[in-house]
């Protein structure tokens, strides 16, 4: 089979296959039931080889075998025990690298999630409410108006956030408006992220009616 | 006749006069017509506070040299590594850049071996230049990131907050917590599942174990699965990571022990499905679909795939609740979700239900954390605001406190 012959193929099985994941709009069916479990046979295969290739190769077989650095043996060992679970005897000791995992997971994203989600978050915040805008009255006001709205709803937002002090009178009003601002955050959010993905499905329905059209065509003919 | 050989003679004696000209010239001459000067000011430093990989190297044009107009085509760094007995080209910069002088960062090199360098000079002509090699100088690895103490001194803020607080709740301190109306439906969607005699479906997001909101959704799954093992129903935990597929399995039967219904615990019910973002979801639709679950729990870390999941959940009739940090994904679990849990309430959701003193305690040691975090900003927007009033700069000293300073 040539190359052209090839993706003539490939683009009508993945044409057949998007109509299948599409078939799902209507109800379950065995043709969506066959691309479902293509996708995930296909995924599973893909990843088990990806990580042979990209993961045991170079860090375990390259590093221990050919370099000598024993050290990497370690996590391998660690990934190993892993697969005492597959006798009920022995299956405690897969907690020893879920243990590990847990621990150095938790451990290693504090200091980062506090750095960018707070630390970053307090920076960005701590803004003048007044703005001057040189030679400009309507600038400086729109401006100012701008950063106390910026302020403020941050301040509202984390206000909803607290979850010792009931929502109620003041904190209540202060928080109701940190939700409203959360809201339209998200309300701007939505639309940005829908007209993303109206760009996906015109992708898809431009291969339908563009490349998997055409190599029917070029089956037939 | 006579007359035109003797012009001739003449011009060719005119000719041969300019050509002994030209060839003298060429000696008298200054060299530097045709040879090139040396790079000056060669300068290697170690760069502070990093892992002991990186020298900084910088050097300024030759004498002479104007943006590479002046004959000079490019300057090359030689590094010599140790071990090694001649200097290899590491860098070239083409003398056309408009730079003063030349910065390099020589990276991927080894903390505490000795490197030497020098910089050639490459005339149009192919003549060369070097500069002498600098004194050999070693990479230093630093123990301590000082640009990271602001980072530091928050996280021993907020861990002795929240051992504070445990402690506290430890030795009986009542802890308020307000009502989080996503987290009391849990009990709600549970209790319905029951009623119908139909499974749960928790999704524990798509991410990896390092991420806060998977964990924070392993934490919920356990206080999940014990009021389903309480309620003797089923539960149907899909999992697309690999490592956090056994952990999910750990925490649901070790939730199905505490509860007392340990045999009612079924270890295919917690299962991997594949590392493929968008066949995960075809699978997890198609379970939805097949299954019929009566609650669906979309609780951690989501991507494109979450409207697919909510909209398939809200299509099979299930009580949804999703919770999630990912605010890209949220919008989508409001509009198709009948609850959702918003953010830092995630985080909270395992102590609002488990009530457990310990968890209570973190979430107590949070808010204040929260409340400190309120505190700071109103004071830095205050001193911001007095700074422009008053054309000053009281303020910086406290903006350099909190400021993030990037580097390695």
């Amino acid at each position: 089979m040539d190359a052209t012959a090839g993706s003539v193929v490939w683009t009508l099985v993945g044409g057949v296959v998007t109509l299948a994941i599409f078939s799902f709009l209507y109800k379950d069916n065995p043709l969506y039931k066959l691309a479902e479990h293509v996708a995930v046979g296909v995924s599973v295969g893909f990843l088990m080889v990806n990580y042979y290739y990209t993961v045991f190769m170079p860090k375990v077989w390259d590093n221990v075998v050919h370099k000598g650095q024993f050290d990497y043996l370690i996590p391998h060992i660690l990934g190993l025990l892993l697969y005492s679970r597959f006798v009920p005897k022995w299956g405690w000791v897969s907690r020893l690298s879920l243990a590990f995992l847990l621990g150095a997971g938790s451990g290693m994203s504090i200091a980062p999630s506090l750095e960018s989600r707070v630390l970053k978050q307090i920076e960005g915040t701590m803004a003048s409410l007044v703005v001057w805008v040189p030679g400009d009255a309507w600038g400086t006001i729109l401006q100012t108006l701008v950063s106390v709205f910026l302020v403020g709803g941050t301040i509202a937002c984390l206000v909803f956030f607290l979850f010792s002090v009931e929502h109620k009178g003041k904190v209540g009003k202060l928080a109701y408006f940190g939700r409203l601002c959360i809201m339209a955050g998200f309300g701007a959010s939505f639309g940005y992220t829908v007209m993303a993905r109206v760009s996906l499905l015109i992708g898809r329905i431009q291969f339908l009616t563009q490349d998997w059209w055409k190599a029917i065509g070029q089956l037939f003919s | 006749m006579g007359e035109i050989v003797a012009t001739l003679t003449a011009r060719r004696s005119f000719v041969g006069s300019l050509c002994f000209l030209a060839v003298l010239s060429l000696f008298l001459l200054p060299a530097s017509a045709w040879a090139v000067e040396p790079a000056l000011d060669l300068t290697v430093k170690d760069k502070p506070l990093d892992a002991g990989e990186v020298l900084k190297i910088a050097f300024s044009r030759a004498s002479g040299d104007s943006l590479g107009r002046t004959g000079i085509v490019r300057y090359e760094l030689l590094r010599q590594a140790p071990g090694e007995a001649v200097f290899k080209v590491a860098r070239s910069f083409a003398a056309s850049q408009r730079l003063g002088r030349f910065t390099y960062d020589d990276t991927g090199l080894k903390p505490g071996k000795h490197y030497q360098y020098k910089v050639r000079t490459v005339g149009a002509d192919g003549f060369t230049a070097e500069t002498a090699p600098c004194p050999p100088t070693a990479p230093r690895r630093q123990w301590f990131f000082t640009n990271k103490l602001n980072t530091l001194v928050a996280t021993a803020i907020f861990c002795a907050f929240v051992l504070g607080f445990i402690h506290a709740a430890r030795r009986g301190r009542p802890m308020f917590i307000r009502r989080i109306a996503g987290l009391d439906a849990i009990d709600e969607a549970v209790g319905r599942c029951t009623e119908m005699g139909k499974p749960t479906l928790y999704v524990p997001g798509i991410s990896t174990i390092s991420d806060v909101a998977t964990i924070a959704s392993l934490n919920i799954l356990g206080q999940v699965a014990k009021k389903i093992a309480q309620y003797q129903t089923r539960i149907l935990v899909p999992n697309r990571d690999p490592i956090v597929f056994p952990v999910a399995q750990d925490v649901v039967k070790e939730a199905f022990i505490e509860a007392g219904y340990p045999h009612n615990y079924r270890s295919d019910d917690v299962y991997f499905v594949t590392n493929d973002q968008f066949a995960y979801a075809a699978a997890v639709c198609g379970t939805m679909v097949r299954e019929k679950p009566g609650a669906n729990l979309f609780l951690g870390m989501f991507y494109a795939e979450s409207l697919v999941l909510a909209e398939t959940g809200a299509s099979v009739g299930a009580i949804q609740i999703a919770g999630t940090d990912a605010i890209s994904q949220l919008p989508f679990f409001v509009t198709a979700c009948d609850y959702t849990i918003i953010g830092e309430e995630l985080y909270a959701a395992s102590a609002y239900i488990g009530r457990e003193p310990t968890l209570l305690g973190t979430l107590k040691g949070q808010d204040l954390f929260k409340m400190v975090c309120l505190g700071v900003i109103c004071l830095g927007v205050l001193l911001m605001t007095l700074g422009v009033i008053f054309r000053g700069k009281p303020y910086d000293d406290i903006l350099q406190l909190i400021t993030v300073r990037s580097g390695s």
